[in-house]
């Protein structure tokens, strides 16, 4: 367990917490808002197929990254319309916008790539030293040796925290996932808060698609979201609905999944499928360690009628 | 019988599958082939022949089983996002016991103790969530969700060190299997017992006290906080039984049609059943019903498949079409878009 | 009216947004095995009827330019061939197979291939229901199902995957220059393992001393998870890599692109995949159209049945050219190797245990 070891090993869980710390960043500002976003996994793939489309056929990723997430936040409005204008129970929407979204996705795919995309590669956002700080020991080569998309996780969810603590709007966001029905009293839209949650939600994970196509893999693969979708909601409770927790959540799942493909390397006597497990056991660990009295959100994933009652 | 409203909402419903057909046989066309064709495969075709309507039955099993089991959670407002693991649980107690030597020494006996032991597994599985939600206060989404992961990991490893015969990741195949309803069809015992489990469930939740107390610890009934039930002991219950019941779906799946444990046994029932309970309105016939609609979408949509080539990602955007617009049928149907004094859902 | 004109454009939307990718489309025009078969279906009556019609069932994507894509592409040889009318399905699981593989038989296919191994027990019970359909499964057949007892119209072909496998290890052991090398696995199968297996087999035929680490990702699907994985190889001094996890393995293979690495392709050629394509030292190639046309003709000449396991000798199994960065005199004594193989005197085993 050397410097060097330990730097590759959170470098490694830095790259694989970015796709976490987007989606999970999202879904805080939705979760807060009453909004359970188990769509973020069909979010991400739509995220993941419009920033690489549009990468490739403009050549300019900063355009590819924009459109994930318009096309997350598009997509978004799918499961919007569902859960709010019908009040329909979120989680069936999201599992079957999940569905949705990888048959849709790898529809398209075939219909502009045909079956062997692969060979169709982007130029990935490139890592940015930043002068002075990517000079400290592990630190510096953990976090400020990495690529823009990473830096902009971290100061998105800085901001979302601001926002949610300092400013009204975040403030009646709050009130619209704790007690939605005062807070109409007092004025407040909540559906067309909950809408911005979502879109808000899509947008993010829209980014988190995008991190994976446009800085680490180059291309889009199909299920390329992996389920990661699902690890954001479980970041979310860790982070007890704290972008910023969640950012240091994310990195930490990342991490653990770094530290597992090298136990793997190391070789040893201990059979591959504990090591696979090992971030799910890890997770649930967390939780029973700093879990307790997690309060979530009142209404959360209550739809809201404002006629009822 | 029929009410004027209730002909409503079944126009209401019949529309919004009419609408999601109309917009999936733009997909079709696109895709290529004949949308006429393409239906008749999907939605009428499974019902044709015994041999076709056993093919919907194997899903209808699993789902409605999940469907009911995870209406247990939803009764008492949790989440179980963990059928796969549950069912995967299931399937293990199911094959431990099926398969040689117990098997063997057990004989016929191995069916109902198979099923016992799977519903024990699948109830201890959903128990760790439970339990970990009313002493650490943990969300169960996030433990059921990972169970899942970890459920898949576990049978994984028992398939590779300890169960496989041959080279293949899989379990030796189990001594005894339910006897077929109809000969020379898939349809097996498995489905009365289904259906027998969900008489069980409607007497259970609207007959028992402990039925009404967890329909009371859901907040659906409004005395709630005032009488006295010990919730933290209704929320543990309802997940183990939930397991329970997932435990015996996956006993099911084993002894009613694949004979053997693989990774992939519990497939996507789990997050199916979910649908399965929410389009079934967690009532036991709209769970029979709606677990009959999902098996024929599954069903038909591999027969879509396998007769036009369309391939698997088209069916997917149309079987999640028409759920979303059957979603929205029922939301219009019950009064919940419409700009009205006092809808009466909650 | 404001929510009902918000759902009704909601519902445009998603109907829109289907019509708009279509007019994307017509640039390429690749679903070509849809078009075909549904328009045989619908007109098989006017049409005329195909010599044989061949459907075969997948257990992943065919974009994975791997084992799922290689038999895509088998197939399309295979229609281009002549008078035979093909059709697919993907991501099926052994325990949906059942269902697929009697909707074949029901539709009128004469030749249904399982292509995978876990397909074999759902072949054996279909099979027996239908016996004037052949069916073929790429993989052996289930090892507690007495042979007697293996209905005769099903062809097991169990190829020899991992001879391609050793010789991969032979090639990383000769041009390893850190003794170390590197093998990612999907996991969960036994073709994975034999492969896994045999190219630590091949390494140690060279040089025991050199070290082997292996990573099992649990999963064929994540890109991401298979580029760190090789990333993290990297670092720890690996400096050839074998990846056999479709869509996780061309993760890998980017990896390898990045940090100067070198590396195998697995099933099809993968060099033409990235950038520097002479880091992809050489590919073990499946053959699968040869792999079925020649079950076709022997279905003509009703010689059909039993087990195999076609491997370098039948040319099932066959080795990419060699890169640039391969040496002659490694070349030349790897395609000694390989010619020993051909000729069984040296023989590999499928190895399905761990370690």
């Amino acid at each position: 367990m050397n410097a060097s070891f330990l730097t590759a090993l959170f470098a490694s869980g830095m790259r694989q917490g970015v796709p976490l710390i987007y989606g999970s960043v999202g879904d805080c500002v939705s979760e807060k808002a009453g909004v359970v976003g188990i769509c973020i996994e069909g979010e991400i793939i739509f995220g993941a197929f419009f920033s690489y489309l549009f990468a490739l056929r403009s050549g300019n990723l900063w355009l590819g990254v924009l459109m994930g997430a318009i096309a997350g936040m598009i997509s978004s409005l799918l499961v919007a319309a569902w859960s709010i204008y019908f009040k329909q129970d979120q989680s069936i929407i999201g599992i079957m916008f999940n569905i949705f979204a990888a048959g849709f996705t790898n529809f398209l795919n075939r219909k502009i790539f045909g079956v062997s995309i692969a060979s169709e590669k982007i130029e990935t956002f490139k890592p940015i030293k930043i002068p002075g700080l990517s000079e400290i020991p592990v630190i510096g080569e953990v976090f400020f040796n990495q690529d823009i998309l990473t830096y902009l996780s971290i100061v998105l969810a800085v901001i979302t925290l601001l926002v949610m603590k300092k400013t009204k709007l975040g403030l009646q966001m709050l009130a619209v996932g704790e007690n939605p029905k005062a807070a109409q009293a007092s004025g407040v839209q909540v559906q067309r808060y909950r809408l911005i949650a979502y879109m808000f939600c899509g947008f993010t994970a829209g980014l988190a698609g995008a991190s994976l196509t446009l800085s680490t893999v180059g291309s889009f693969t199909e299920v390329i979201s992996a389920g990661r979708g699902f690890i954001c909601l479980a970041i979310v409770i860790l982070a007890r609905w704290n972008p910023v927790v969640a950012c240091i959540a994310g990195f930490g799942f990342g991490s653990i999944q770094a530290l597992q493909l090298r136990l793997q390397i190391m070789g040893s006597v201990v059979p591959h499928q504990f090591f696979i497990a090992l971030p799910y056991l890890i997770t649930l660990v967390v939780l029973i360690v700093a879990g307790h009295n997690i309060r979530a959100p009142k209404e959360l994933g209550v739809p809201f009628d404002k006629e009822s009652r | 019988m029929i009410t004027k409203k209730g002909l409503q909402r079944i126009g209401i419903l019949l529309l919004a599958v009419l609408t999601a057909m109309l917009a999936g046989a733009v997909i079709i066309l696109l895709s290529g082939a004949n949308p006429l064709t393409a239906y008749y495969s999907m939605l009428v075709k499974p019902m044709t022949s015994l041999g076709n309507i056993g093919g919907v039955f194997i899903h209808f099993i699993p789902l409605l089983l999940i469907g009911i089991g995870v209406s247990f959670t939803f009764h008492a407002k949790l989440n179980n996002l963990g059928g796969q693991g549950q069912m995967l649980m299931g399937a293990l107690g199911m094959t431990l016991i099926g398969i040689p030597p117990i098997g063997e020494a057990l004989g016929a006996f191995s069916l109902p103790v198979g099923f016992l032991v799977a519903m024990i597994f699948g109830a201890f599985w959903a128990a760790i969530a439970g339990f970990m939600k009313t002493r650490f206060g943990a969300s169960e989404i996030v433990v059921t969700l990972m169970l899942n992961y970890i459920a898949v990991q576990a049978i994984n490893y028992i398939l590779f060190y300890h169960l496989r015969t041959d080279g293949e990741i899989r379990s030796p195949r189990i001594v005894k299997m339910l006897p077929k309803l109809f000969e020379g069809t898939r349809i097996t015992w498995g489905v009365v017992i289904a259906l027998v489990l969900v008489v069980v469930y409607a007497i259970v939740m609207a007959k028992t006290k402990f039925g009404f107390n967890l329909r009371t610890v859901g907040g659906s009934i409004k005395a709630a906080k005032y009488s006295g039930i010990n919730t933290k002991l209704y929320y543990f219950l309802s997940m183990a039984i939930s397991g329970a019941f997932c435990g015996i779906a996956g006993a099911a799946q084993i002894s009613g049609n694949t004979r053997r444990l693989t990774e992939s046994t519990a497939g996507d029932y789990g997050f199916s059943g979910i649908v399965v309970a929410m389009l079934g309105s967690l009532h036991p016939v709209g769970l029979v019903i709606a677990s009959f609609l999902m098996a024929l979408l599954t069903s038909g949509s591999s027969m879509m498949q396998t007769d036009t080539g369309i391939p698997e990602s088209f069916t997917q955007v149309l079987q999640a079409l028409i759920v979303l617009f059957i979603l929205m049928g029922m939301a219009i149907s019950d009064g919940k878009v419409k700009r009205r004094k006092g809808g009466k859902e909650k | 009216m404001k929510k009902v004109v918000a759902l009704l454009l909601s519902a445009v939307m998603a109907i829109g947004m289907m019509a708009g990718c279509g007019e994307k489309a017509p640039a390429v025009d690749s679903s070509v095995a849809v078009e075909s078969s549904a328009a045989s279906v619908a007109e098989s009556s006017e049409a005329q009827e195909a010599e044989m019609k061949i459907a075969v069932i997948l257990p992943g994507s065919i974009t994975d330019e791997s084992w799922n894509h290689t038999a895509y592409v088998g197939l399309q040889a295979i229609e281009a061939m002549g008078n035979y009318e093909t059709a697919y399905t993907e991501n099926i699981t052994a325990d949906q197979a059942e269902e697929y593989f009697r909707n074949y038989c029901e539709s009128g296919f004469d030749f249904v291939l399982g292509h995978g191994a876990q397909y074999g027990d759902a072949c054996c019970v279909v099979a027996e229901e239908y016996p004037d359909v052949n069916f073929f499964i790429t993989g052996n057949a289930p090892a507690d199902i007495p042979e007697e007892e293996l209905p005769t119209n099903i062809m097991f072909s169990d190829y020899r995957e991992c001879e391609g496998a050793y010789v991969c290890g032979v090639v990383a052991a000769l041009m390893t220059e850190s003794g170390k090398v590197g093998y990612v696995g999907g996991g969960n199968n036994t073709t994975q393992q034999s492969d896994k297996n045999a190219f630590i087999e091949g390494v140690a035929s060279i040089d025991p001393a050199i070290e082997v680490k292996t990573v099992i990702t649990g999963t064929f699907d994540d890109t991401a998870l298979g580029k760190e994985t090789a990333i993290a190889m990297i670092e720890e001094g690996v400096d050839v890599i074998l990846q056999t996890c479709d869509h996780t393995g061309l993760g890998v293979l980017e990896a390898c692109n990045e940090k100067d690495v070198f590396c195998f392709g697995y099933t099809t050629d993968q060099s033409a995949l990235i950038e520097k394509p002479e880091l992809v030292l050489t590919s073990m190639l499946i053959d699968i159209p040869f792999m079925i046309s020649s079950q076709i003709d022997l279905i003509k000449a009703g010689n059909y049945g039993g087990v195999t396991f076609p491997g370098l000798h039948d040319g099932v199994v066959s080795m990419a050219p060699f890169s640039a960065n391969v040496p002659a005199e490694v070349a030349e004594q790897v395609t000694a190797i390989v010619d020993q193989i051909k000729s069984g005197e040296i023989v590999i085993t499928p190895n399905y245990s761990e370690n």
